[in-house]
């Protein structure tokens, strides 16, 4: 990379305590700035720099090819002060992100945002879009349900646990040579298999329900326009909650262009394998590359889920 | 208002943070780092530079050594934890990174801080293999370092390229047993990669040259090793501090080893800390 074509700035965000964030945007003269900014959440609770140092990674990528970021701590992560009010990650992660969104607006000139994040981020990513409509984008890697409620969590976690019980651990010698010889958790297996069963093949209702609201929201979402990339991990849980939300829909939902969707092989939750990264840094920069040249199409995206 | 590169853009009417993101160093290639300013009345002349891990395990630590900056400021100490080049926020891609630039950044680091601070007196704290660079810094600048704490420093890089080899190998394996089947070529990763970072040629030939064993001069007047382990390498490095006249003292503590650990987990080792503090604070300059 071009270490010329961007340049960045830290800068404290937001009403005290002040988060800490870098701004990563082109070099003067290098390119012509859009008008739309990325801003990259974490990811649980590793700092700012992202998992493997992937969001400075991205970002600089990013601001190479025209497009400012800023990434930051949210309050009591990372490098940032914690609140001051009490408030828990959950209530206040929005508000955080919309802080650092009026930043970049009064600052930068930004009037559009995508909001991207990992794991956790990717649901905050969500949540955001859902609370602001300066939001056009979100990008979603490797998140579980929006806030997803314990029924649904414990659901996956058992359809997990049993998919790799019977594709691989039965015809795994050292799976076998750990059952026999007590070297597994017996309370795990037991718990996953009779969830199962009592679930049958569909989730119950109480998770059906909170998956379709998800849905629905995120149909609303690519209503108003907003377009939507979730980026999974070959065999991640959030792929689960991904067919709980959509199911049979999912195709429709990729095919009217505002929805993609991505999976990277052989890969783990937080993006380790080398081969991995390189992959998740051309997804997310091919898919930003887009943004704002396809005006008319987006139109008729819209058009088409409207009228279903 | 329009910042400059590598800059931090003012914070005017704000009360004070108790952390200033931060850049200081060479000209096109400036150094990242959070100043902890004193949040007490200021120890005379004494202020630390935190010497941070590498690669994955600098992940895992950032926590913990947030945690401590923040404690020792508040009790009047200033602190400053940066990223060398090619890590964290520094500019430079991974693979550029070397032990020698490594340590001249920890020279940058200390000249930023006694401007900042007008200390007189520097001490260092490496964990890891920052111990290790902090400690070849010192050895090189006689003098100007005042006390160092060595958190289970890297004492030879042979064993810690084992030590990642061996973690690279665990990873691989519970990667094969939850694909149910090995990387493919174009999946496995290079022999310079270790769980999700890749050193440079040149960093993977200085580690397998270093060995502070060998140092042959005094770095400081006072070193406090801590051993999250029982590991052999402690004591010997102990003896050999000694032998070069540096007042050593050598604490084992059984606390969670932090770069070991998934950044999800949260862990902060609240007894290390605490004596890592207090022997910090403890003595006047």
């Amino acid at each position: 990379m071009n270490m010329n074509a961007w340049e960045e700035y830290a800068v404290p965000v937001g009403a005290h305590p002040r988060m800490i964030g870098i701004v990563s945007r082109p070099a003067r003269g290098e390119q012509r700035p859009r008008t739309t900014a990325v801003v990259l959440l974490g990811a649980g609770l590793v700092h700012h720099v992202g998992p493997n140092r992937l969001m400075v990674l991205l970002a600089r990528r990013l601001a190479a090819r025209g497009i400012a970021s800023l990434r930051f701590d949210h309050r009591g992560i990372g490098d940032s002060a914690p609140r001051a009010d009490g408030q828990s990650f959950e209530a206040g992660a929005v508000g955080e992100a919309k802080e650092v969104m009026d930043h970049l607006q009064a600052s930068e000139a930004k009037d559009a945002f995508v909001v991207l994040g990992i794991c956790s981020g990717a649901e905050t990513a969500l949540n955001v879009a859902l609370a602001d409509p300066r939001v056009v984008g979100v990008g979603m890697i490797n998140g579980g349900g929006q806030g997803a409620g314990s029924a649904w969590d414990t659901y996956e976690y058992a359809r997990g646990q049993v998919r790799h019980y019977v594709r691989h651990a039965v015809f795994n010698l050292d799976s076998w040579r750990r059952a026999l010889t007590g070297r597994i958790q017996y309370r795990r297996l037991f718990a996953a298999l009779v969830l199962r069963m009592r679930n049958g093949l569909s989730p119950p209702e109480e998770v059906a329900s909170a998956a379709r609201e998800t849905a629905g929201d995120v149909e609303g979402l690519a209503a108003r326009g907003v377009r939507l990339l979730w980026v999974h991990s070959e065999k991640d849980f959030s792929r689960d909650y991904f067919e709980t939300m959509f199911g049979k829909d999912a195709g429709r939902l990729t095919a009217s262009g505002l929805v993609r969707t991505e999976v990277i092989p052989y890969i783990d939750h937080t993006l380790t394998a080398r081969h991995g990264q390189e992959r998740f840094l051309d997804i997310v920069e091919n898919w930003l590359g887009d943004f704002g040249r396809n005006a008319d199409g987006d139109a008729d995206a819209i058009a088409r889920m409207v009228a279903r | 208002m329009n910042p400059a590169s590598d800059s931090v853009q003012p914070d005017a009417g704000a009360p004070v943070a108790d952390v200033e993101p931060v850049y200081f160093g060479r000209d096109g290639a400036p150094l990242f780092g959070c100043f902890h300013p004193a949040q007490a009345p200021v120890r005379e002349g004494s202020a630390l530079v935190i010497c941070q891990p590498f690669g994955q395990e600098y992940i895992r630590c950032h926590r913990l050594l947030r945690v401590l900056a923040a404690s020792l400021a508040r009790s009047g100490m200033p602190v400053l934890r940066f990223d060398y080049y090619g890590c964290g926020d520094s500019r430079g891609d991974g693979e550029e990174s070397t032990l020698e630039r490594c340590e001249a950044d920890v020279g940058e680091a200390v000249r930023f801080v006694r401007g900042r601070t007008r200390a007189t007196s520097v001490d260092l704290l490496g964990l890891r293999l920052g111990a290790a660079i902090a400690l070849r810094h010192a050895a090189g600048h006689r003098g100007q370092i005042g006390r160092m704490v060595l958190w289970d420093p890297v004492v030879r890089g042979e064993d810690f390229l084992a030590s990642m080899r061996a973690q690279s190998a665990r990873f691989g394996k519970w990667m094969e047993g939850m694909f149910g089947r090995p990387a493919s070529p174009a999946e496995s990763e290079g022999p310079r990669d270790f769980i999700g970072f890749r050193l440079s040629k040149g960093l993977v030939g200085e580690l397998g040259a270093l060995d502070l064993l060998q140092v042959e001069e005094s770095p400081c007047r006072r070193v406090l090793v801590l051993d999250n382990g029982e590991d052999p390498a402690a004591s010997a490095l102990r003896d050999r501090l000694e032998g070069v006249g540096v007042g050593v003292e050598l604490e084992r503590r059984s606390s969670p080893r932090i770069w070991l650990a998934e950044p999800y987990q949260g862990l902060v080792p609240r007894e290390s800390l605490e004596l890592v503090s207090r022997w910090l604070l403890a003595f006047p300059k």
